[in-house]
């Protein structure tokens, strides 16, 4: 039995093909672009083509993500926080908490020791502390997103960028530039004011251990080591932490499909 | 084309709240050509004074909450907006002040003609919240009107709720000093005792009524009862009010006694804290609903226009009535932990699952302690929350995507919580 889980976020969409031992066969990413049921189609056709299945073969298909609503192959729709936590949960049963940081939100999810969600909390209606942020950030210093990350870790000057809006912290930017800071001090410093936001809105449902961190912003080392120094604790990050919620959805879809083998008593 | 299908099963008699805000509004909009002075309230103040010497009032909450719900705010906003205030500031001032620009400038179309209240010829205040003390402070001084403030206290304990009430009940008398000698007119005592005597008869029935929605399944969504506060502020201490909490009640009880639900398949019963979302009442509803979940109580529905000892009311001494009441509502908004020991006692009460916790962005004095809130009552009871991010009027500060995710993936974890609960009993 096969099974999919398609993860929609507001700039990647993600998809995870998963068999009836809960093994992951084929994983895609792709971007979302305008149209979020376009992504998930193209996710969930590569999906496919790399496992070399037809639609067919599929016995359950379950949707999360802020486009969970626009999959129009999905036989059920889940939010990214409950997929979130069980794709950390399936990934390491000793997680507690989880920090997710995509394209535009954060969130702190604690987890059970059943490992469901016991509380979370989300990053209200602003960039900052997101995958956007960092971007602007990054065109601001002519950079490529990818190398901030281990830049930062070179660091040697402490340079604080206090602003939060991620307008008014670009043009803070600018101006460190234009004062002959170092580039590397104010990715760092960069790294540092989305762990501050973060961290303080998982500190707000409490920290427990072991921690990990998913989505997007989580192959940056750079965030993982900020957020690391302001929770005090080390950070799990898995080997692709993009697709953690599909995974979880992927999971949730083979407990539906094989509760549907069930017969009735 | 065909009507829309709605989930909720609203309550009939609240449909009446719609012709009551109008008259009401319309008497606002005819005081001065009446020969009646018009006051502009801030907070929940003294309404039964005041229509004792048979003044008019806005009340600024309610008419934010009115014409919030009927998407007719941004004008104003961006009016209050351009003359300086920051859209930080309390977003029911900001539509106060954006009004008294229109009727400064003689600029009658950007909001329903019922709504474009006259400029007031006094101001009246309660320091329930600080900020709105200091809009208060602001407007009468821009106005150059004569106003009167009513200070609160900080409260923490049932000792300083009994000072607070002394200290309340001589700020009324001062009250009534002012509003003579403001309109020349001596208060008529008698006239008080009569509508503080309605105010107590539509208090116990609204009390009952509210009482009615421990029954399963809740014959009433707390978002009708978050409708019918427009009447609970403007229209209490009148005849015609009891007569509508009475209509209500009828049209509950009828729906209890014969298991009719607010919404079909009830499986969740939740608690909102702190205001309502004006703009989002109806969706929200609908939302909750879609996955069985139903309001049955709220902080401020359950909580204040007198819904806390009803039967203590004495007609007889309006004054004191009146200073419990208003010390009542001070001892709400500055104690989170006797906040919670009210939640948790609507918990038991009402056969609660779970709770909402509506951050306020621009009303900062409810946007305290919601978390903590979440925390004791998570260690005392094992109910769980959600904290959501909007404001009363302001949809600046909202996200339907958002908080629509959110509410849902509270909705998920009370289905695992309840599944784990289920498999516990079993085992």
């Amino acid at each position: 039995m096969f099974v999919i889980g398609i993860d929609i976020g507001s700039l990647a969409s993600k998809a995870v093909l998963i068999n009836d031992k809960r093994e992951i066969i084929s994983y895609s990413i792709v971007p979302t672009g305008a149209r979020s049921a376009g992504a998930g189609r193209d996710a969930f056709d590569k999906v496919l083509k790399q496992a070399g299945l037809q639609p067919e073969d599929i016995a359950y298909v379950l949707s999360t993500g802020y486009g969970r609503e626009n999959v129009s192959i999905s036989n059920e729709q889940l939010t990214e926080i409950t997929c979130h936590a069980r794709g950390a949960n399936v990934i390491n049963p000793d997680v507690r908490t989880v920090i997710d940081i995509g394209g535009q939100d954060s969130k702190a999810i604690s987890l059970t020791d059943m490992g469901d969600v016991a509380r979370f909390a989300m990053n209200d209606k602003c960039a900052a502390g997101t995958g956007r942020f960092l971007e602007v950030m990054a065109r601001a210093m002519e950079i490529n997103l990818e190398d901030m990350g281990k830049l930062s870790l070179k660091s040697e000057t402490r340079v604080e960028v206090s602003s939060m809006c991620t307008v008014f912290a670009e043009t803070e930017v600018v101006s460190l530039i234009a004062s002959s800071c170092n580039k590397i001090d104010i990715i760092a410093g960069i790294h540092r004011a989305i762990a501050r936001r973060v961290g303080t809105m998982a500190e707000n449902i409490g920290i427990r251990q072991q921690v990990m961190m998913t989505g997007g912003v989580a192959k940056n080392i750079g965030v993982v080591r900020a957020l690391e120094e302001k929770l005090g604790t080390a950070i799990l990050v898995p080997d692709e932490p993009q697709i953690v919620g599909a995974l979880g959805a992927a999971i949730f879809a083979l407990e539906r499909a094989l509760a549907d083998t069930i017969p009735a008593e | 084309m065909d009507e829309k299908k709605y989930l909720v099963n609203r309550v009939k008699t609240t449909k009446e709240v719609q012709s009551m805000m109008i008259e009401y509004y319309s008497g606002l909009q005819t005081a001065h050509e009446e020969g009646k002075f018009l006051a502009w309230t801030f907070g929940p103040v003294p309404f039964e004074i005041l229509r004792a010497m048979d003044i008019r009032f806005e009340h600024l909450e309610s008419y934010g909450a009115y014409l919030a719900a009927r998407a007719g705010q941004q004008k104003l906003k961006e009016l209050s907006e351009a003359d300086g205030y920051s859209n930080d500031i309390c977003s029911y001032a900001r539509l106060t002040r954006g009004v008294a620009i229109l009727r400064e400038r003689g600029d009658a179309a950007a909001i329903p003609n019922v709504l474009l209240v006259d400029l007031p010829d006094f101001l009246v205040a309660i320091r329930h919240c600080p900020l709105q003390g200091s809009v208060y402070d602001y407007q009468k001084r821009l106005f150059g009107k004569p106003g009167f403030c009513l200070d609160t206290m900080p409260i923490h304990s049932e000792v300083e709720y009994q000072e607070s009430i002394i200290y309340m009940r001589r700020q009324l008398e001062e009250f009534i000093g002012f509003l003579e000698e403001t309109t020349k007119t001596k208060l008529d005592f008698d006239r008080l005792k009569e509508i503080m005597a309605y105010v107590k008869e539509g208090a116990l029935i609204r009390k009952r009524m509210l009482n009615l929605c421990k029954a399963i399944p809740a014959p009433i969504n707390t978002f009708d009862h978050f409708i019918s506060l427009g009447p609970a502020h403007t229209q209490r201490g009148r005849k015609e009010s009891v007569e509508f909490w009475k209509r209500l009640e009828a049209e509950v009880e009828d729906r209890v006694n014969n298991k009719i639900g607010s919404i079909p398949n009830e499986k969740y019963r939740l608690y909102w804290h702190n205001l309502p979302i004006w703009f989002r009442v109806g969706r929200l509803s609908e939302t909750l609903a879609k996955y069985g979940a139903v309001l049955v109580s709220a902080s401020y529905t359950h909580e204040g226009f007198y819904s806390h000892e009803p039967e203590k009311i004495d007609p007889e001494d309006p004054l004191t009535s009146i200073a419990n009441e208003q010390t009542w509502l001070s001892w709400l908004s500055s104690d989170a932990i006797h906040a919670a020991d009210l939640v948790q006692r609507e918990i038991e009460e009402y056969s609660i699952d779970g709770m909402i916790m509506c951050s306020h962005r621009t009303c900062q004095f409810v946007d305290i302690g919601e978390y903590d809130i979440v925390d004791i009552i998570g260690r005392r009871t094992g109910v769980p929350g959600v904290v959501i991010d909007a404001d009363p009027t302001d949809p600046a500060f909202y996200s339907d995507a958002q908080t629509e995710t959110r509410l849902q993936a509270f909705m998920e974890t009370l289905e695992a919580s309840k599944r784990r609960s289920l498999a516990n009993q079993k085992k």
